[in-house]
């Protein structure tokens, strides 16, 4: 017989070994004979999924956009260049 | 995750609601969906969502060919039974073969990063015998008797009642 304790010490060796730290895994004590504790393992599980899948997204690199205060202005280049060929260095 | 934990019976009882005693060995894998399962998200929205239900094999021969099977997957749950000490110490080793498949981790942090959500199933419960505990909290409940005598009826109608 496995102890309930037991148990819940792998659960949270299991969870400290990771960034989860003190949380740990949860824990449900189930039966497929007698249909206990089943309906909520799988409930549980699925609400984890959801939750995972939405700290997925946020964890994501974002593609930066430096925020622009000023037109790039693409002509200047070129008149720097018209006033350097004006100079006649050749 | 050792063979005969009852993970195909988990599987068919929460989506067929049936039970069957029987044992056959899961080769490779196995799967079934329930649908319009409502699941409370973190904010507190309710989703209606599909669940599909992976049934790996447990059995070492079998292996192999259901590790294919964990990629992809959104949750897992770990199965070990109540009458077996040693599937317990086995969950190890499943939970790192399913990191392995799955990587968990943030990019570059490794599996110690990982928030990946695992529940753990001790099935079986049916199996299990109240006597070892009576016997072992006998001392227990004779000195909580003669000393909390209040309390001790309280505890008496839980119990009894």
């Amino acid at each position: 017989m496995v102890p309930r304790e037991a148990a819940e010490e792998w659960c949270r060796t299991a969870a400290s070994a990771t960034i989860m730290g003190s949380m740990p895994l949860p824990h449900f004590e189930t039966s497929a004979k007698t249909a206990e504790s089943v309906e909520e393992a799988f409930q549980e599980a699925a609400r984890r999924a959801l939750l995972y899948e939405d700290y997925k997204k946020r964890m994501q690199p974002q593609l930066f956009i430096p925020p622009t205060h000023e037109p790039i202005n693409l002509r200047r280049q070129t008149s720097s260049m018209s006033t350097l060929q004006g100079n006649g260095c050749c | 995750m050792v063979d005969r934990v009852g993970k195909t019976s988990l599987m068919n009882r929460y989506s067929t609601g049936k039970f069957t005693g029987q044992y056959k060995a899961t080769i490779g894998a196995d799967f079934l969906s329930k649908d319009n399962i409502i699941v409370t998200d973190g904010y507190g929205q309710r989703h209606l969502v599909t669940l599909q239900i992976w049934d790996t094999a447990g059995q070492e021969r079998f292996q192999s060919l259901g590790v294919g099977f964990y990629r992809g997957a959104d949750a897992c749950l770990l199965v070990y039974d109540i009458t077996d000490p040693h599937s317990l110490d086995n969950l190890d080793h499943w939970r790192k073969e399913f990191l392995d498949q799955v990587g968990g981790g943030l990019l570059g942090l490794g599996d110690s990063s990982t928030v990946f959500p695992f529940v753990v199933l001790g099935n079986k419960m049916d199996k299990v015998c109240v006597f070892p505990f009576v016997i072992s909290s006998k001392w227990f409940a004779l000195t909580f008797l003669f000393h909390h005598a209040e309390w001790s009826l309280m505890f008496f109608c839980l119990f009894f009642c």
